[in-house]
């Protein structure tokens, strides 16, 4: 990259988000705001009831007699004109995983869709679904990994032997001798909770077939256009040029809407069949049972350390039950292979191993969820180096300076293999403990010490990001389905006003705002001027989709990139006629403008000149026209940092933990919109404390979903959030085009093990540790009992 | 999350809503600040042949004192009775109950009846209602009845009102001067449902707690007094009271104990000394401000 670092204008400024003023004046329209077309047909879907069943026979008689009712198919009706979802192609290490969005023989999770109806109206529709009878033959039941990977327990997929259709290992040289050799060794098996990713907006999704062209238009509540266009010309026999995928206004998706559903499919299938639209509108129930699930990890981890607390050697056997299907596209391998790989995370240790296992269970599929698994792989090792803190009788804090990465380690190669330029730890730690006032709350609270009834704790977290991962690294991690790049059109219409495409989705994160600012940046115009566009498969460029906070790094690059070469062209039409070199001409202000003089030509002459709109011509060998296209891949992974610090109260009498402040020092390189990534840690930290407090999807033995409900699934309130206090350091990697990583999810990755790590402290001299979320008042109660009674 | 079709009738007051109730099937049923029903027929939980909407009955949205008790109509709103100085004057732990319940948003809508009738095991008014011997005033067309809060309750989300009746008030004892108030309560979120509940009055007397009424809500299918609880702290000094609570074995009884996700019958167990012993405290601490 070119030195010295320019000043920028438009980069690095809070500016206001452009998406902001329509939403909150109530013009957004999501799926289900859009205009029907005339004889919209919607789409009801029976679900399975129970958790794994053979299908006897499906009774549709009584349904299609209901008013209002058009048409219902059984599995068997319409899984033959739809080819099966296949997640995972076999590959080494790697079992071929599929799944046919209605299964023909058997239900595999309370949830399945064995059957659907399409009605004039959703009211009737719900009553004609009250009346479908299916006669179902129990099979035996697996909820839990323990249960799957049980001797002799039932198969999930037959052709799955041991339900693990993924499992992964690694070792470094010399890992058993240091690992034999070391003063002590602390372990413990850390569980997440199963989550729910809960966006304000459920799933959606409405299908129109044009019988004359042949052609399809989707309009889904969706985090992958690009994809869910390539899947369904799969799926459905189509070309993709015959389909159209349309991500419009979506409220909130966090991975959840990273995926292909079977009733963006289904949809798609009887909009064809009956030559018009189909709508699909989930609501909150349907949300928890069938929208995919999250975490569900056991992470059974052994740290080995010197006797000055010096860490040696991490041995880490991780399962992830993944529900009863892998999901497109992500696969089997997603959780299972991210959660072995992040949790060398911000320290230096050489010598590292990993077991780690996919898991299929009766459950509904899981899925990448904000964080994916890094919050436990970080609950596990902070949790693990307080106990080592507490054997050794080292400070915590201690124990983390000295084995954190340090900026004299840079560029530093992980005992896991992931190499990153930048990282900031030892300068987070500082901030973030001056943020919390790490002393002031010691010398405030004694060890052991209840005040009003409450026991108070300080718990620090050092975390690591794998953000804008790129083709390399998804290929690294076998994710083949995965493309990694982005693109971006810049364009200057006629008038000489700015429009970009862009091939990202928004959920909300800001990617107009940020995008116009990188836009701004090169042309030279306020970002506020420029109208960015995204979600539509038919105007942008194919990429791959909001993930995996990639958006500003890798779609950020392609901006970057197609806004250098409009630039460019900008400066040669204007060199040109302004008789000087490009070189010397800056586009400032909506102009063009000879560097040290007075001499200019707007952008309305300019594209009027470059449109052939007025009698000056275009330079010899220029081509007409102002637009400029470009791809970015970054190089394998940007790694951003961050260290979290929060005090939280333990009520001795009810165990209820409350967070009562918190701080974050927040490493993402080149920040673009500061209040932007302010928002992204403020919004992650909040999920991150419902997952470290109360958010716990729960099956039963039998695979019952107990919690379908906003009552019986927790997410916090504003009450349960407290003021968060951050503070920015910028280290600039030169790995990808303009310094910037991803921001998405950090908040989350660095709040569940903070918070955890912050009752380890308030339980203090119990000697209890916490190792299972969520952190309910009656698990915490017990570990308090010892000291109580 | 569509209800069932139902047949909906819009009364102008009292005597009409009665008549269409009588009029109707047995599946028919008043509609109050639907915070609660409409949820429910959205999950066709409850899927009523009827509503008989209560929001233009003027004539059950007052609040009266009379002889001692404080009348709050059916159709009272929760904040507005939470708000207000009468009830606030007359019976301040009834505020106390309700500024736990739910959210301003929901109190907006949701109804002091509405909250009774619905049942819920976590509702801090029933607690208030069975702590304080409050009568729940039930009618019928041509017919009314009152039937003691204890007696009320029968199950979650049950109650003894039957088919063709509904509750129209609630009477409250107006508190003796001197009573201190205090409902507390604990759960997984900061302001949330509840786990568990303690409604709490108390009289003190030459330092020495001379009259208490306790009700725990949360830990049962039905709020529970809380009866030998009440009798070990009668005539105890204030520095007596953890260990008076301490030396009561089984405060429950034979209550039959919640036990959900939110927490086992045995954490429910646990909480209910603690939280008694944080009501009375808190109560007590009220005596300064009085004084």
């Amino acid at each position: 990259m070119s030195d010295p670092r320019p000043v920028f204008r438009h980069i690095g400024r809070p500016v206001p988000r452009q998406e902001d003023d329509r939403l909150l004046r109530g013009y957004g329209a999501y799926v289900d705001d859009l205009p029907e077309p005339p004889g919209t047909l919607y789409l009801g879907c029976v679900r399975s009831p129970v958790a794994h069943a053979r299908i006897l026979s499906i009774d549709l008689a009584e349904a299609l007699q209901m008013p209002g009712v058009v048409a219902g198919y059984t599995a068997a009706d319409l899984t033959p004109s739809i080819r099966t979802m296949e997640p995972d192609r076999p590959k080494p290490g790697y079992k071929a995983t599929f799944r046919d969005v209605m299964p023909t023989d058997r239900v595999r999770y309370v949830g399945d869709t064995v059957a659907v109806l399409l009605a004039e109206d959703p009211y009737l529709l719900e009553d004609a679904l009250e009346t479908v009878f299916v006669d179902y033959e129990a099979l035996p039941v697996v909820v839990s990994i323990e249960d799957a990977i049980a001797e002799g327990a039932a198969a999930v997929h037959d052709d799955i032997e041991g339900n693990i259709p993924f499992a992964g290992e690694y070792k470094t040289e010399g890992f058993d001798a240091v690992f034999a050799s070391a003063h002590l060794v602390v372990k413990d098996t850390f569980r997440s909770a199963r989550m729910a990713g809960v966006s304000l907006e459920p799933r959606g999704v409405m299908a129109s077939y044009d019988k004359g062209k042949g052609a399809l238009t989707l309009w889904s509540s969706t985090q992958i256009p690009h994809l869910l266009q390539a899947s369904l010309g799969e799926l459905l026999d189509m070309a993709e040029s015959r389909i159209r995928v349309v991500a419009p206004d979506v409220g909130g998706g966090f991975g959840i809407k990273a995926h292909v559903y079977p009733e963006e499919v289904i949809a798609a299938a009887l909009a064809r069949r009956h030559g018009g639209t189909v709508k699909w509108i989930g609501d909150r129930q349907d949300d928890f049972v069938t929208s995919t699930h999250a975490r569900d990890y056991r992470y059974d981890v052994e740290m080995a350390l010197a006797q000055d607390g010096t860490i040696l050697a991490v041995r880490n056997r991780l399962h992830v039950n993944i529900g009863a299907y892998a999901c497109f596209p992500f696969g089997s391998s997603a959780e299972a292979g991210g959660g072995a790989i992040y949790l060398p995370g911000a320290y230096k240790f050489a010598h590292y191993a990993y077991a780690t296992h996919s898991v299929f269970t009766n459950t509904a599929p899981v899925g990448v969820y904000r964080g994916v698994a890094a919050p436990i792989a970080h609950f596990a090792q902070e949790g693990l180096i307080d106990r080592a803190a507490a054997a050794l009788g080292i400070d915590k804090l201690e124990m983390r300076r000295k084995n954190l990465v340090q900026p004299e380690d840079l560029p530093f190669t992980n005992a896991a293999g992931i190499t990153s330029d930048t990282q900031s730890h030892a300068a987070c730690l500082e901030q973030a403990l001056a943020a919390i006032d790490y002393d002031g709350f010691r010398r405030d609270h004694p060890r052991g010490e209840i005040r009003d009834g409450k026991r108070y704790g300080i718990g620090i977290a050092c975390i690591t990001e794998h953000t804008g991962q790129g083709a390399s690294r998804y290929r690294t991690r076998g994710l083949h389905r995965v493309p990694g790049f982005e693109g971006a059109t810049v364009r200057m219409t006629a008038d000489g006003r700015l429009v970009a495409a862009v091939s990202q989705s928004t959920q909300g994160q800001g990617h107009l705002t940020v995008f116009a600012q990188i836009i701004a940046e090169h042309l030279g115009i306020d970002p506020s001027a420029i109208s960015v566009e995204e979600g539509d498969t038919a105007t942008t460029p194919f990429g791959s989709g909001t993930f995996a906070s990639r958006a500003a790094v890798v779609a950020g690059g392609a901006v970057f990139r197609a806004s250098e070469a409009l630039a460019a062209k900008l400066k040669r039409i204007a060199g040109h006629h302004l008789e000087v070199a490009p070189e010397d001409v800056e586009l400032v202000d909506g102009e063009a403008r000879v560097a040290g003089s007075d001499m200019t030509m707007s952008f309305r002459e300019l594209a009027a000149i470059a449109h052939s709109l007025e009698a000056r011509p275009l330079p010899d060998g220029e081509e007409y026209g102002l637009e400029s296209r470009a791809f970015y891949d970054p190089p394998n992974v940007s790694i951003a940092n961050a260290v979290h610090a929060a005090v939280v109260s333990v009520d001795v009498g009810t165990g209820r933990v409350a967070v009562e402040r918190y701080a974050v020092a927040h490493d993402c390189g080149r920040m673009i919109n500061p209040m932007l990534v302010a928002g992204q840690v403020h919004g992650g930290v909040a999920q991150g404390i419902g997952e470290a407090l109360m958010e716990a999807v729960v099956y039963d033995e039998d695979g019952q979903l107990l919690t379908t409900q906003l009552l019986d699934y927790l997410l916090p309130s504003t009450c349960d959030i407290p003021d968060i206090t951050m503070a920015h350091i910028e280290s600039e990697t030169d790995a990808t085009l303009g310094g910037f990583k991803g921001a998405g999810e950090g908040g989350v990755i660095g709040a569940v093990p903070a918070v955890a790590g912050a009752v380890n402290d308030a339980l203090g001299e119990t000697g209890a540790f916490v190792n299972q979320l969520p952190l309910r008042p009656e698990t915490i109660l017990a570990l308090l009992r010892p000291v109580a009674d | 999350m569509k209800p069932k079709a139902f047949r909906y009738h819009r009364p102008a007051d009292k005597a009409d809503a009665l008549r269409m109730l009588a009029e109707e099937d047995e599946d028919a049923r008043p509609l109050a600040g639907g915070q609660s029903l409409v949820p429910l027929m959205n999950l066709r939980f409850a899927a009523p042949s009827a509503l008989i909407d209560l929001n233009a009955c003027a004539d059950l949205a007052t609040i009266t004192v009379a002889d001692g008790v404080l009348e709050i109509g059916a159709m009272v709103r929760q904040r507005e009775a939470e708000l207000s100085p009468v009830v606030i004057e007359a019976c301040p732990l009834v505020a106390e109950a309700l500024a736990l319940n739910g959210h301003p948003a929901t109190r907006h809508r949701g109804t002091v009846g509405g909250t009774i009738a619905h049942a819920d095991p976590v509702a801090e008014l029933s607690g208030v209602a069975v702590a304080l011997d409050a009568e729940i005033v039930i009618e019928r067309q041509g017919g009314r009845r009152t039937v003691p809060a204890a007696d009320f309750f029968l199950d979650a989300l049950t109650t003894v009102v039957e088919p063709g009746e509904m509750v129209t008030a609630v009477r409250f004892p107006v508190l003796a001067p001197g009573t201190v108030t205090a409902f507390v309560e604990t759960g997984m979120r900061g302001h949330g449902l509840a786990v568990a509940g303690i409604a709490a009055a108390l009289r003190i007397a030459g330092g020495r707690i001379d009259w208490v009424r306790l009700a725990a809500i949360g830990v049962s299918p039905v709020p529970v007094r809380l009866a030998a609880l009440e009798e070990a702290l009668t005539g105890r000094a204030l520095g007596e009271v953890e260990s008076a609570i301490a030396g009561v074995a089984d405060p429950l009884g034979d209550a039959d104990l919640l036990d959900n996700l939110e927490g086992s019958s045995a954490y429910r167990r646990e909480l209910v000394p603690t939280l008694v012993a944080r009501a009375v405290r808190v109560a007590v601490d009220k005596m300064g401000v009085a004084a």
